[in-house]
């Protein structure tokens, strides 16, 4: 299976304005991302996790090609490699609204940059890169492969998400996929029409994320179900609980049958799912989502529907070392006064490489040890339907504007507070100061799998 | 973060395997082997030592899987938590509770381990 590439939106705009920059002879201009993997029993993932431009007098002058660099710029990558246990990808800039395609020249004289890379240091992944506009043609060849595998799917992780998904591998899996697109062309039934307004590749766009979802209960419910809706057709549905009858006053498809038959939440989320589209594709897991990592990495963006702070935690920490997008939503009722109360709700979306729920302020550790005497047990706390309605149609907003772009206007962390009794849903006061904030504690350097360092 | 040297070297003279691991800001230690007091079942996990504070505790150690045991640490809080792509499980024991102010063996890596596996003696 082809690896599949990720780059943060911050690297990608780092890397393509340094590689518009004008050079004093060269035509084009070289950089390096430098990357670390994920693992999966199937797939691997591989991270761009910092960019390096090639210093300008590292270029060496040769009218026939666009730009050829000297054996500095190399031995700088080789360096980094070795020492930061990185691989190293070679990039440069064609543009174009589609897949960009390497020259002839790209496809003579990149290998051998790949090769010395390799040479180098045999236990990282290294590679070269074009990019495009949206997209980015790559070879890349992972430690224990012989051959490059080119053309990987290649995911930019910011505002926007773009998810480039390849088709088949081959001439003859181009053509299957072309003649497929056609064929749908001619079926479509106008299902999407009126919310036609997200975009011309919208349906294609939606239809092909992987969404994940922990927790199906009275949030995770509203969600499935709006994803459905709208097109979503892949999921990841993790809750080990089976619905009861207090869960019915919220929980969205639930219904007294389900209760007496003990149904399992991901059970009632899968028959909404499949109500819509019945070849959709489901994982659904009855175990804790620490039980599944491999199918959540494997996701384009991640919905934390859960309880407790630490799990908040946790998720986010994962999704950073994967580098997938992922949403919190949650909401608790406080009695502020005897017999007067207040909803307080939250939907934040935590973007690799931006301001995590550390930075806004929502995790700390007063809340995480407070939580703790309790044994993480959030107990049979109040909740209701439509506050659960609002913030997850809010998060569900965001997942469509995130890979859809049709507002063309988050780009920034997202942190929305609710409050019940005003039935208000606002930016959080702290965004203001969190605009150009580098996230501290999830750098990129700690993305892919972990790395034991011998002390 | 960085661990002095001597305090690895004094952790190292019990448990020689030792490797650091980062997840977020945070820097843990990773015991492989850590041998568990008598009565433990079973009696060899891999342990993570977390020594800042985290859940409202200074210092925890995590293990790998989930023991038995006939110490007073019967209380557990953390049952297949992730932590630096891991599972673990951690009973609740606060072992600066019961200490003298002056008693700051246990701020020292080595004296966190050995007081957090007295939850298990």
């Amino acid at each position: 299976m082809k690896p599949i590439i990720k780059i943060p939106r911050d690297l990608y705009e780092q890397a393509r304005v340094d590689l518009l920059r004008q050079h004093e002879f060269a035509w084009e201009r070289v950089g390096f991302f430098s990357t670390r993997c994920s693992k999966t029993q199937t797939q691997t993932i591989v991270h761009c996790v910092a960019y390096d431009p090639v210093q300008d007098d590292h270029y060496i002058e040769d009218s026939s090609v666009g730009v050829r660099i000297g054996p500095k710029a190399i031995t700088e990558a080789m360096g980094r490699s070795l020492n930061n246990s990185v691989g190293q990808i070679h990039v440069h800039w064609h543009g174009g609204k589609g897949l960009p395609h390497p020259s002839t020249t790209d496809s003579k004289e990149l290998p051998p940059v790949q090769q010395s890379l390799r040479n180098a240091n045999a236990k990282e992944g290294h590679g070269w890169m074009i990019l495009g506009n949206h997209d980015a043609w790559v070879s890349v060849c992972l430690p224990e492969e012989q051959v490059p595998v080119l053309e990987s799917p290649v995911t930019i992780v910011g505002f926007p998400t773009i998810v480039n998904h390849r088709d088949a591998s081959g001439h003859w899996g181009k053509l299957a996929s072309g003649l497929k697109k056609i064929f749908k062309r001619k079926k479509s039934d106008g299902r999407y029409h009126r919310q036609s307004f997200l975009g011309a590749e919208s349906e294609s766009i939606i239809g092909k994320a992987t969404v994940g979802i922990i927790g199906l209960g009275g949030g995770g419910s509203h969600i499935v179900q709006q994803l459905a809706h709208l097109g979503f057709k892949n999921f990841v549905l993790c809750d080990h609980d089976c619905i009861s009858k207090s869960n019915l006053n919220r929980l969205v498809g639930g219904t007294l049958a389900d209760v007496k038959a003990k149904r399992l939440k991901v059970a009632i989320a899968e028959r909404g799912i499949k109500k819509l589209h019945k070849n959709a594709n489901i994982q659904s897991y009855t175990s804790r989502w620490e039980d599944v990592p491999e199918s959540l990495m494997l996701c384009d963006l991640i919905f934390g529907c859960v309880d407790t702070f630490a799990t908040r935690r946790d998720l986010e920490a994962f999704c950073r070392r994967h580098l997938i997008p992922y949403i919190d939503v949650g909401m608790d009722v406080h009695e502020l006064t005897v017999g007067q109360y207040e909803i307080y709700g939250q939907v934040i979306l935590s973007m690799p490489g931006k301001p995590c729920m550390h930075c806004m302020g929502f995790l700390h550790e007063d809340v995480l040890s407070k939580e703790a005497e309790k044994y993480g047990d959030a107990g049979s706390n109040p909740q209701v339907v439509w506050p659960n309605g609002i913030l997850c149609s809010a998060a569900v907003g965001i997942a469509v504007d995130m890979l859809t772009d049709w507002s063309k206007k988050t780009r920034g962390p997202v942190y929305l507070g609710f409050k019940g009794g005003e039935l208000s849903l606002q930016p959080d006061k702290r965004l203001q100061h969190l605009q150009t904030h580098q996230c501290s504690h999830y750098p990129l350097s700690q993305v892919g799998d972990v790395i034991i360092k011998p002390l | 973060m960085t661990f002095d040297q001597d305090q690895i070297d004094e952790l190292k003279s019990c448990y020689p395997n030792l490797g650091a691991v980062e997840d977020g800001e945070k820097s843990f230690i990773l015991i492989s082997p850590l041998p568990l007091p008598a009565g433990c079942v079973p009696q060899v996990v891999d342990g993570l030592l977390c020594p800042f504070l985290r859940d409202g505790y200074p210092s925890r150690l995590f293990l790998s899987a989930k023991i038995t045991h006939k110490g007073q640490g019967q209380n557990w809080n953390a049952d297949g938590v992730m932590i630096v792509g891991r599972k673990w499980w951690a009973v609740s024991w606060n072992p600066l509770k019961n200490k003298q102010p002056n008693q700051d063996d246990n701020q020292r890596l080595l004296g966190m381990v050995t007081a957090h596996l007295q939850a298990f003696q």
